[in-house]
């Protein structure tokens, strides 16, 4: 336990100054959609203005309030959470690499610390899940500062309100990563963990077998879609009851995930090479 | 580093705990979840006492079903214990929890199952898998589920086939009148398809009238629909009324218009009929209803509910009866309402409430003396930006 926390630590200490500037990158291009929302509806409302002598009544009318859900439909907001997304997937791949790759690389370090090499997988894994966590975080936070910048910001006349969870709704990612029910957050982040630590094994199959553990690799993906094809094709998901369904899934996602964590451990123990 | 994992410790509690707040917050909005009141406002006390109305309320992004009734508002499950991954449509979700072993392996459609107070009956849709070989030919097997004894039981098979390859036989709606079955389905073949109607002689166990719904080219370009009635008079009828929609736009405003065609076919003559139905029957935005040898046309208008009834066999067109109603109890018009069949006649009710301040109308008139059974409103107590809609209406 202490092993894995300080490698914990070690690994969150690490990816802190470039973690510290994508959240402040989201918050700025997040803040800047909020403000560029304004700049539409004022410049608007001043040429439909000068064009009809309509009043702001008038203008709400025609173009609808202005809300929070327009900020999340901006090309700015959009941009920031794909970015988030996109260099998470990435470092979630490189944690593993970073040590591996190059000169006088870390792995050699880390496999020769005392006591169980699974507390470097635990720490890698809990590296990339505190991140999402503080992403998520981060989210929730912004959205709620950011409406209430937005209706400081807005004539009074043009601004409606929205719920934290009907902005959520309208964004596809942020519906998935944040669902509206506690029952969707479980079965959304049990799947995602077991497809993390799924990952996480493949990645150590190849760092144990190189070539032939890539080709492991492809070999697993291959059967893993050719399982889903023919569990779709057969009748057997529709001999079961939605909430039936969703059990196996569930359960599934986690027979994987302990099956891929107890390869990893064998991989590590005995298998890695630097 | 002590230090470090507390500042660590400390980020992942924060971090987690602005999440679980997230969660908390929206099951603390339980409490101001909407209720709804059902008042009478004329007609027979009792007479909205066993009507039941499974509701979708859409509150702050967030859907929920409960069950509306004179005894109030029943929440099924607080939403956020709920999963979208297992939401089902009310009428789907009320069979599978009452008969889970006959619903079990079987279309997850509710217009594949009819129910009778003894049997459920169930047809299947056909949908080919890739590999499997098209076929001119193929067969439904129809079952049925006794409540009483809790047995299940293939009724027989329904032969059907086409000049071309079948891609698909979709169920449109079961109906039962006993001793039949009437299976409205849609049979795709390639770059075309068709509706034909089945009426299937459950004593005989045999198809006893196949038939194949002919459409005007205009019927078809406006997506037509088909409601099926089975007239149950010396001889036993079936009448299919094609009806579908034509937009037109007068002054900004776009005006919908409703024509309708007639057929009429006799089941055990397995026949066409010559069916003559009045002029106004077939060009109206008004509800149609038939039962027993009357065809019923209703509408809404300013605080009146008319019934112009038309007796089909003899071809005889009788009084409009005018029912008058609260002036307010509907909108302007009857766009918004839906015509619901009753155990003793029909209900006129507003399937959706968009606001607190504007409550839904309901008014159940009986058949075919036309009298007025009750009307009332349902009203919804939320807050702003709250809507409802009434998945079902029934009597229990």
């Amino acid at each position: 336990m202490k092993k894995m926390t300080d490698l914990l630590t070690y690994e969150l200490n690490r990816m802190k100054t470039g973690y510290v500037i994508l959240m402040g990158l989201i918050v700025v291009l997040q803040t800047g959609a909020v403000f560029l929302v304004n700049h539409w509806y004022v410049r608007n409302f001043e040429i439909f203005q000068r064009e009809t002598q309509g009043s702001i009544l008038e203008f709400q009318e025609q173009f609808g309030p202005a809300t929070y859900v327009d900020v999340v439909n901006n090309v700015f907001f959009n941009f920031a959470i794909f970015l988030g997304l996109i260099l998470l997937c990435m470092y979630a791949l490189g944690i593993w690499y970073r040590d591996w790759i190059g000169k006088n690389n870390l792995s050699y370090r880390l496999l020769t610390l005392p006591g169980s090499r699974m507390s470097i997988f635990f720490a890698k894994l809990l590296t990339i899940l505190f991140m999402i966590a503080g992403l998520l975080a981060l989210e929730l936070v912004v959205i709620v500062l950011g409406d209430q910048l937005l209706s400081m910001i807005v004539p009074n006349e043009l601004y409606q309100s929205t719920t934290l969870v009907q902005v959520i709704n309208m964004h596809p990612v942020l519906f998935i990563v944040l669902p509206p029910t506690i029952v969707d957050f479980f079965v959304h982040y049990i799947v995602g963990i077991s497809a993390l630590v799924v990952l996480y094994m493949m990645i150590l199959l190849e760092l144990s077998y190189k070539w032939k553990g890539i080709l492991i690799d492809f070999a697993i993906v291959a059967v893993s879609f050719l399982v889903v094809i023919v569990a779709v094709q057969s009748s057997v998901f529709k001999y079961l009851f939605p909430h039936e369904v969703l059990l196996i899934g569930v359960f599934l996602s986690i027979a994987c995930a302990v099956l891929a964590g107890f390869i990893s451990k064998k991989l590590l123990q005995s298998k890695i090479t630097v | 580093m002590k230090q470090k994992k507390r500042m660590i410790l400390g980020l992942a509690i924060f971090f987690m705990g602005i999440i679980c707040s997230y969660y908390v917050r929206i099951a603390f909005a339980e409490t101001t979840k909407p209720s709804f009141t059902i008042t009478i406002e004329d007609g027979e006390k009792s007479g909205l006492d066993s009507l039941h109305l499974p509701t979708y309320v859409w509150q702050g992004g967030q859907g929920q079903s409960v069950e509306v009734s004179t005894e109030g508002t029943q929440y099924k499950k607080n939403p956020i214990f709920q999963s979208m991954y297992i939401q089902q449509p009310f009428e789907m979700e009320s069979l599978r929890l009452r008969y889970p072993d006959f619903i079990r392996g079987k279309e997850a459609y509710s217009s594949n199952f009819t129910e009778s107070d003894t049997y459920l009956f169930y047809a299947p849709d056909y949908y080919p898998s890739f590999q499997e070989e098209k076929k001119k030919e193929i067969s439904l097997s129809l079952t049925s589920y006794n409540k009483e004894t809790k047995e299940e039981e293939v009724l027989g098979n329904i032969t059907v086939s086409s000049e071309k390859l079948i891609n698909h036989v979709t169920i449109r709606t079961i109906s039962y009148t006993e001793p039949y079955l009437v299976i409205q389905m849609m049979i795709g073949e390639e770059y075309d398809s068709s509706t034909h109607i089945y009426v299937y002689d459950i004593e005989k166990q045999e198809v006893v009238s196949k038939i194949k719904a002919e459409s005007s080219p205009e019927a078809e370009e406006h997506g037509s629909t088909i409601d099926l009635f089975v007239l149950n008079q010396e001889d036993l009828m079936l009448l299919s009324v094609e009806s579908w929609q034509v937009y037109s736009e007068e002054e900004d405003e776009i005006i919908p218009e409703v024509f309708r065609t007639f057929t009429m076919y006799s089941i055990e003559r397995d026949e066409k009929v010559d069916v003559t139905v009045p002029e106004e029957f077939n060009k109206t935005d008004a509800y149609l209803y038939a039962e027993d040898e009357m065809v019923y046309l209703i509408q809404y208008e300013e605080g009146i509910v008319s019934i112009l009834p038309y007796n089909i066999y003899t071809e005889t067109v009788m009084e409009v009866n005018e029912i008058p109603v609260k002036a307010d109890i509907f909108g302007e018009t009857n766009y918004e309402l839906e015509l619901i069949p009753t155990h003793e006649g029909i209900m006129l009710l507003e399937r959706h409430i968009y606001s607190s301040d504007d409550p839904a109308g309901v008014v159940a008139v009986r058949l075919p003396s036309m009298e007025k059974i009750v009307e009332g409103s349902i009203e919804m107590e939320a807050v702003n930006g709250s809507d409802a809609y009434f998945e079902k209406a029934y009597f229990e």
